[in-house]
């Protein structure tokens, strides 16, 4: 590569590369700091023991702890057995490993560990994530019950879109003559993008219901707040006061 | 991810205390010697409120970590608010923020403070467990120091109540120079 600054830009490639991968030796063993990150931005370490020339690779329950600092690891014992399972590698309810590899095969082996002890905590995380907006999905009914008095509100509620896909609607406000249905959603790609998908779909339909998207806070959508508001009738935050949404229900 | 309760930022500024003296878990976990205590601020606890402590059963010398976390009762989630990971054999890296360590690799110790991981304006902790990092303001020597510094940085006064789990180095596991 050719640099025409100071910097040998080589020597900063091999340096950068040399460092990607790290191995610390012990009498009984390896940890090996792999290429592959947790969401927290963790490297993965794998620990890698010897013994009459097969290898026993082991995440060191890396996936389990990144998950247990997050309170996941309900989730995190259901998608490391689903993907150790389908990766024929094996979990014991923490650690994720594979025994008995040749130590021909040990690079391999190292790749397939260190890539699903990252997988099964990062869809643990993620779950955490969704689970997250069903605790926000009480919040926001108990909120809209005690706002809405005189209206008829329900949680979790299904109803069918323009697509005929059957949706659960998290809030519905109802009365004699109008449906209005609210959301809580916020920055994650999943809550973002599954509520635009909800609300264009009752956007088609005939006499389409009020849909309130309701977020935390402008911040917090990041740069899917466009497509939430897009889709959305009003888009209001969780913290405004009574009188915002008793305009909202007015205004409909 | 639990609704942090509307006092966290105070609560994490505050001084805090153990109270009494943490009993460490010897049999759960079989990599690590954990507990998770409650903390009080002055005499009034906040349910959830609590220090997590993990040492390595392995390394007497590195591999240990201390977070501040909220554990609402009757939810299945805790939140991280605060991590120290003193000499892990991880790697941590940022991602494009915060500016002044972007794209930051810290090979050995290194915390992920509640400033950086917290979003006021959302009242809840960045996603995917603090993925902000910074180094120690100074890398502890012993497992001792490195509570100490813990007690420092989360200010728990108390710091000093914790004892040192009676385990030594695993002779297996020792450096192969």
């Amino acid at each position: 590569m050719i640099d025409f600054t100071e910097v040998n830009a080589r020597e900063s490639v091999d340096e950068a590369v040399r460092r990607l991968v790290t191995a610390t030796h012990f009498a009984s063993g390896s940890i090996v700091s792999m290429p592959v990150t947790y969401p927290s931005g963790s490297t993965v370490t794998l620990e890698v023991t010897l013994q009459q020339g097969r290898c026993f690779v082991s995440d060191r329950a890396g996936g389990f702890q990144e998950a247990e600092m997050c309170g996941a690891t309900r989730y995190f014992n259901t998608e490391a057995t689903r993907i150790a399972d389908s990766l024929g590698i094996r979990f014991d309810g923490r650690d994720m490993f594979v025994a008995e590899v040749p130590a021909g095969n040990l690079r391999g082996a190292m790749v397939v560990v260190a890539n699903a002890s990252a997988e099964a905590a990062s869809a643990a995380t993620l779950r955490a994530a969704d689970r997250s907006d069903k605790d926000a999905s009480d919040q926001l009914y108990e909120r809209l019950a005690t706002i809405y008095k005189t209206k008829d509100v329900q949680k979790n509620v299904q109803m069918v879109g323009q697509s005929n896909h059957k949706w659960r609607i998290s809030v519905l406000v109802m009365d004699k003559f109008q449906q209005w249905m609210f959301e809580p959603v916020t920055g994650n790609y999943i809550s973002a993008v599954g509520t635009a998908a909800k609300f264009h779909d009752f956007a088609g339909v005939e006499h389409a219901p009020f849909r309130a998207a309701v977020i935390k806070s402008r911040e917090d959508m990041k740069d899917f707040y466009g497509l939430v508001a897009g889709a959305s009738t009003k888009v209001i935050t969780i913290n405004d006061p009574d009188e915002t949404f008793h305009k909202l229900m007015a205004a409909a | 991810m639990a609704v942090l309760p509307a006092d966290i930022a105070e609560l994490i500024a505050s001084e805090k205390s153990l109270g009494d003296i943490p009993v460490w878990d010897e049999k759960t976990d079989p990599h690590y010697i954990v507990f998770t205590h409650a903390l009080t601020v002055g005499t009034v606890a906040t349910g959830g409120f609590q220090l997590r402590v993990k040492v390595s059963r392995r390394w007497v010398d590195r591999d240990a970590l201390m977070q501040l976390e909220y554990a609402p009762a009757g939810k299945r989630s805790a939140v991280g608010l605060w991590r120290l990971d003193w000499k892990p054999f991880h790697t941590h890296g940022n991602k494009s923020l915060p500016l002044d360590v972007a794209f930051e690799s810290y090979d050995g110790s290194h915390q992920h403070p509640f400033a950086d991981n917290f979003m006021p304006e959302a009242m809840r902790m960045r996603g995917n467990n603090l993925p902000r990092g910074r180094p120690f303001p100074s890398d502890p020597k012993t497992l001792s120091d490195f509570l100490a510094l813990g007690g420092e940085l989360f200010k728990i006064k108390d710091i000093g109540r914790i004892s040192l789990p009676a385990t030594g180095p695993d002779i297996f596991w020792q450096p192969d120079d």
